[in-house]
């Protein structure tokens, strides 16, 4: 398999999240996930998208986005992988609770569904706090490499 | 079928009102929703179906704007259903919890049943 590893810059705005996940979506297809995978990577890069412009940006209307994908190797596993990059504030992931946290459904709060979603849709999800920038990196597995 | 993304509305007896996401509920259609969902609780009605058998995609801005009619509706003693989801949509609410929050039903005709 070969997926030559791309990334596309976007303001960081809501109209800018579909072009930015249409983008991964192509890519993921190419590298070979379909149906149920392809549908839980967009969920995750569209709430990764979103989580910036909110949290990282603060709905300040400025900045930029720049997503990236490729693929990884890790022992014998492959994997699709998506990076998302912000200059925006740093986004502490662990501060946020886990909705089903909430004691019964009245008290349901959804502020932390978004980074729910990325843990359940992918098989692994790291944050990188830099000097001035933030780096999400999201891993789909694709398949076992032959032995 | 057209999956261009578009909300209806219907009245049905006993003022419940059915609404109908079609396509993807995403930052684009999730405003729509909302207004559409709003301005019938501000009218006074708080029997609302949501009928999601069209829907092809939804993200937690969509969930959130359900849940905050849902909290609305109960506060006037009303309720909001919601019927034929279909499998991915929902794995979703099963992840997000939302299937022990709304009561959700195979088909519309059922969802509005269960209000009279």
């Amino acid at each position: 398999m070969r997926l030559k590893e791309q990334r596309l810059v976007l303001p960081a705005r809501y109209e800018s999240i579909r072009r930015l996940c249409d983008f991964v979506i192509g890519a993921a297809e190419e590298a070979g996930l379909e149906g149920e995978a392809l549908f839980q990577v967009e969920l995750a890069v569209d709430e990764a998208c979103t989580n910036i412009v909110e949290h990282a940006y603060g709905r300040r209307d400025e900045g930029e986005i720049q997503v990236g994908y490729g693929i990884h190797r890790e022992d014998g596993e492959l994997y699709f992988v998506v990076r998302l990059v912000d200059t925006g504030d740093p986004f502490d992931p662990t501060a946020v609770r886990q909705p089903q946290a909430c004691n019964g459904v009245e008290e349901l709060q959804v502020g932390g569904l978004g980074m729910h979603f990325m843990r359940e849709m992918m098989d692994r999800v790291e944050f990188h706090f830099h000097d001035g920038w933030n780096e999400l990196i999201m891993y789909k597995r694709l398949a076992r490499e032959a032995s | 079928m057209s999956s261009a993304p578009h909300i209806w509305q219907q009245s049905q007896e006993n003022d419940v009102w059915l609404i109908g996401v079609g396509g993807r509920l995403d930052h684009e259609t999730t405003p729509r929703l909302q207004s559409t969902l709003l301005d019938l609780l501000e009218q006074g009605h708080h029997r609302l179906v949501v009928d999601l058998s069209e829907t092809t995609y939804i993200n937690s801005g969509g969930l959130r704007v359900l849940l905050s009619a849902w909290r609305k509706a109960r506060q006037e003693q009303g309720d909001v259903h919601l019927c034929g989801l279909n499998e991915r949509l929902t794995e979703i609410f099963e992840i997000a919890g939302f299937d022990r929050v709304f009561e959700i039903y195979p088909a519309q005709a059922d969802a509005w049943d269960a209000f009279t």
